[in-house]
């Protein structure tokens, strides 16, 4: 299961370049399907700066590439919280579908879909 | 004839001896060999705190960075050459680190310079000509270890990571034929034999390194004949089978180096911690000399206790090794003038054994104990040694301040404290009690006692899943009431106060703590509803569903009040305390991994009502003093706690990352006469003013926005109003009657339209900044 490309969307402000690292050393991680690790990067980087929705999103896509739909949503949820700029929150919807789908709830991702949509 | 049979009894003698020593050479050989193939030592298991992580914009001041250098045993000097070396300048920190193996890869050694400004760190630069530097961590410290029942201590050193100057020393004093002799040495023997008569006393070992290790190894302390036989026996054999190298190995990290309490400290890796809280490698030529010189007598030369005989010791073996060219004269003379350098105090078997309890106790979620005791695992924990230290200090001088304005008998108050992430649930300090060096009864984690009114948030938060019956300004009348019991039996909860406040608008009863209020409106939302969310925020054992639960009459140890308030200071993802981040091999392969765990526990709307109702109770409520004496900005949110008769007194309370939670009581379980205000309210507002937490932004969740109110009648008012509150509201509730002032507000049935804007469809391309795609495809 290949989880989509939802951050690829996603015209984020500059992380700063100590995040970027670590975000970049996750991706790397997940390309090879080290899930272990690329969750290990993005926690440090979370450590570092707790409040950034675009590392709650990317720590759901790898908790949703390792099989646990509930922490997944719960993450992509704290990512919408985070996230003033509203720039997540297409991905997030999308992801929380996502995981609600995989988890086989139809209805939650029926319902996560249509908030996806802008309106 | 005669002659005959005394040739047959030598014979028998001599096949008899023959066939024992035969007999008993197989057996030491397969004593020897087992030992020394198989696992060779226990290895404890070391623990460490939290790395510190340099990078630019930490909030990291130069004072901490040094101090956590001085921690870590790096060097102060006036130029920086080697690794495990630092120099302070003005404004900046220049520093080689040692570079460390952790569980997701080696960070590597690297000499850098840290800049810091007001805010913290500026920026980090590459003074070893390599990379640029965006993101490193120094090697953790140690905060104790996990070792076997017979005490043994250790830490692993490879033979090629031992200084070269350390192995000459070594042996130019205990065994010069190392490299020659196969195991013994007789010449040594029958000299120190000749010595040993000749004072009529053991004065010289004679005893080669071989001999030694085999004595350290497999031998108890006896000196008897047949003892001395088999060790030389069994030298012999080491030698046969193996290799220099790896006797001499073996021997630098099982030899007796030191006691420290029921801790033996063997190996000069260890030894080195133990004496100068240094890595092996940085030593030098005089703290080498000085650890070859105590292994003839740990006890009698030791350098805390015996500090002459020790640099006596110590210059014996600098002269020795100026005699066997292992130094130079002049190194030796500039050796010999150094003091011992041994720090004050043996770092003790665990600086914080409290938090060594909860790691102890997660650990063997998942590991067996004898594992933990000698397979070397390397645990990383999430412990803020600076923090807990200060925390520490704070219980400390705390209690006795307190002790000592009410006329107390001084040490009759005990405390606990507990400071987590909120985010995460990591737990950065905790402390058991105000003897917090000493392992005891770990009141953090297992004194279970009445909440009292920390309970009641969870009260508010369940009415407030209701919005159609209730909103921070529903009134509620705090007056008598009575509640009936099984049995036929009623209760009559009475306010702290002793006064009835009539109707009070709903926020009020919790930020003033009114128990008459609180009981008649838990017992309109039900006590199980209560005793739902309790379990569902917190994993403590379900509370019988008793209407005194209402006032607290429910008991939980510290740690599990933490638990239950990290689900609403994340705004209701529960993350369970985590002490441990990651498990290594002892040659730092990952083992496991104790990952962040979110799960939603509480909707976003009533924790986010609930935690600004909570900030209210901090701003103008039971917790005000931690408004007045902290920063205004930190925007804080707790809670006071008292249980019956002025037993225990809590707070519980948060800022934007950081969340605390102190119990002051006494451990005989008499009243202290504390309220949660006056016992652990000063306490946590000190451990707060430590732990410097992020200011608490509270994000509404969708539709959710303020309205002023009057706070005395809960009726709508207006900014600038007499006695005007901000409160948090749902869109559709709000107050049904408005009062003299301000303007009425519209309250709007309608859900707002989502207030977070869509992106542009198509971004102009200057804001199309950095576009990262995540998995690559």
């Amino acid at each position: 299961m290949v989880p989509e490309p939802a951050a690829a969307e996603v015209a984020e402000a500059p992380l700063s370049p100590a995040l970027l690292a670590l975000v970049d050393r996750a991706a790397e991680f997940s390309a090879a399907g080290d899930h272990d690790d690329a969750a290990a990067a993005l926690e440090r980087a979370l450590r570092l700066s707790p409040a950034e929705p675009g590392l709650w999103h990317r720590l759901a896509s790898v908790r949703l590439a390792q099989g646990d739909f509930r922490a997944a949503e719960a993450m992509a949820q704290r990512s919408l919280e985070r996230d003033e700029s509203g720039l997540w929150r297409r991905a997030n919807w999308r992801l929380i579908a996502e995981a609600r789908r995989l988890a086989g709830d139809r209805d939650g991702a029926r319902e996560a879909e249509a908030r996806r949509r802008p309106g | 004839m005669i002659l005959t049979i005394l040739k047959w009894i030598g014979l028998t003698v001599a096949v008899a001896s023959a066939v024992w020593l035969y007999q008993h050479v197989v057996t030491l050989d397969a004593e020897v060999t087992s030992r020394f193939e198989g696992k060779r030592w226990e290895l404890p298991t070391q623990v460490y705190a939290r790395p510190l992580e340099l990078h630019e914009g930490s909030r990291l001041t130069r004072e901490e960075v040094a101090a956590e250098l001085g921690r870590l045993g790096y060097q102060p000097l006036p130029h920086v050459e080697r690794p495990g070396q630092y120099q302070l300048r003005p404004g900046a920190i220049e520093v080689a680190t040692r570079g460390f193996h952790f569980w997701d890869g080696v960070e590597v050694s690297r000499h850098i310079r840290i800049r810091f400004g007001p805010e913290g760190i500026t920026g980090l630069d590459a003074l070893d000509g390599g990379e640029p530097v965006v993101l490193m961590r120094l090697d953790p410290s140690t905060i104790g270890s996990i070792y076997s029942r017979r005490g043994e201590d250790r830490v692993l050193v490879r033979l090629d990571d031992v200084p070269p100057v350390l192995i000459d020393a070594l042996l130019a004093v205990e065994d010069r034929h190392f490299r020659s002799h196969h195991g013994v040495h007789v010449q040594s023997l029958l000299r120190a034999l000749l010595a040993n008569l000749r004072a009529g006393a053991v004065v010289q070992g004679g005893s080669t390194i071989t001999q030694q290790l085999v004595k350290n190894f497999y031998l108890d302390n006896r000196r008897t004949l047949r003892r001395k036989f088999d060790e030389a026996l069994m030298a012999l054999i080491l030698d046969w089978r193996y290799g220099k190298h790896e006797i001499l190995e073996a021997y630098l990290n099982e030899i007796y180096l030191g006691q420290d309490g029921d801790r033996a400290v063997h190996g000069f890796g260890l030894g080195s911690q133990f004496y100068f809280q240094r890595p092996l490698a940085e030593l030098q030529d005089h703290e080498l000399a000085l650890l070859v010189g105590i292994i003839r007598g740990p006890s009698y030369y030791d350098p805390r206790r015996h500090p002459e005989r020790a640099r006596g010791r110590r210059d014996r073996v600098l002269t020795v090794m100026v005699s066997q060219e292992v130094i130079t004269p002049e190194l030796a003379e500039r050796a010999l003038g150094k003091p011992l350098g041994v720090v004050g105090r043996a770092q003790q078997t665990t600086r914080f054994p409290a938090f060594m309890g909860l790691v102890q106790r997660q650990l063997t979620e998942h590991y067996r104990a004898e594992d933990l005791r000698s397979e070397g695992l390397r645990i990383f924990t999430t412990v803020d040694p600076a923090l807990q230290m200060r925390v520490e200090q704070r219980m400390a001088s705390r209690l006795a301040g307190i002790e000592g304005q009410r006329d107390m008998a001084a040490g009759g108050l005990e405390a606990a404290a507990v400071v987590m992430d909120t985010d995460s649930g990591e737990v950065l300090a905790l402390v058991g009690g105000r003897h917090a060096r000493f392992a005891g009864f770990n009141r953090a984690l297992d004194a279970r006692r009445p909440v009292g009114s920390l309970v009641k948030p969870f009260i508010y938060l369940v009415a407030l899943q209701h919005p159609e019956r209730y909103h921070a300004a529903s009134l509620i009348d705090d007056a008598p009431i009575t509640v009936p019991l099984p049995g036929g039996r009623t209760w009559e909860p009475r306010n702290f106060d002793r006064v009835w406040h009539g109707p009070v608008p709903l926020y009020r009863g919790l930020t003033e703590s009114y128990n008459a209020a609180t009981v008649r409106l838990g017992m309109d939302v039900g006590v199980e509803a209560v005793v739902d969310v309790l379990t569902t925020s917190a994993s403590i054992p379900r509370p019988a569903p008793n209407p005194s639960l209402l006032l607290g009459a429910v008991e939980m140890t510290p740690v599990e009040v933490a638990d239950l308030y990290q689900t609403l200071a994340s705004g209701g993802y529960r993350s369970e305390p985590r002490a441990i981040r990651e498990v290594t091999t002892a040659d730092g392969a990952p083992l496991s991994r104790y990952p962040l765990a979110v799960a939603r526990a509480i909707e976003s709307e009533p924790a986010y009502l609930t935690n600004r109702l909570l900030q209210e109770a901090v701003r103008q409520g039971t917790g005000r003093r931690a408004h007045q004496l902290l920063p205004e900005r930190w925007n804080l949110a707790g809670k006071t706690g008292t249980s019956d008769g002025l037993r225990d007194s809590w707070f519980a309370g948060f800022g934007g990352d950081r969340l605390a939670v102190v119990w002051v009581g006494r451990d005989d379980n008499a009243p202290s006469g504390l309220t949660g205000a006056t016992g652990a309210l000063p306490l946590w507002i000190d451990i707060m003013a430590e732990a410097r937490p992020r200011p608490l932004e509270l994000r509404p969740p969708h539709g959710v926005r303020e309205l002023w109110v009057e706070a005395a009648t809960g009726w709508g008012s207006g900014r600038g109003c007499p006695g005007a509150v901000s409160l948090p509201f749902l869109a559709g509730t709000g107050p049904d009657r408005h009062g003299d002032c301000g303007q009425p507000a519209v309250l709007d049935t309608e859900p707002e339209p989502d207030r977070r804007t869509e992106p542009a469809e198509a971004e102009p391309p200057g804001l199309l900044r950095r576009i990262r795609d995540w998995f690559g495809g």
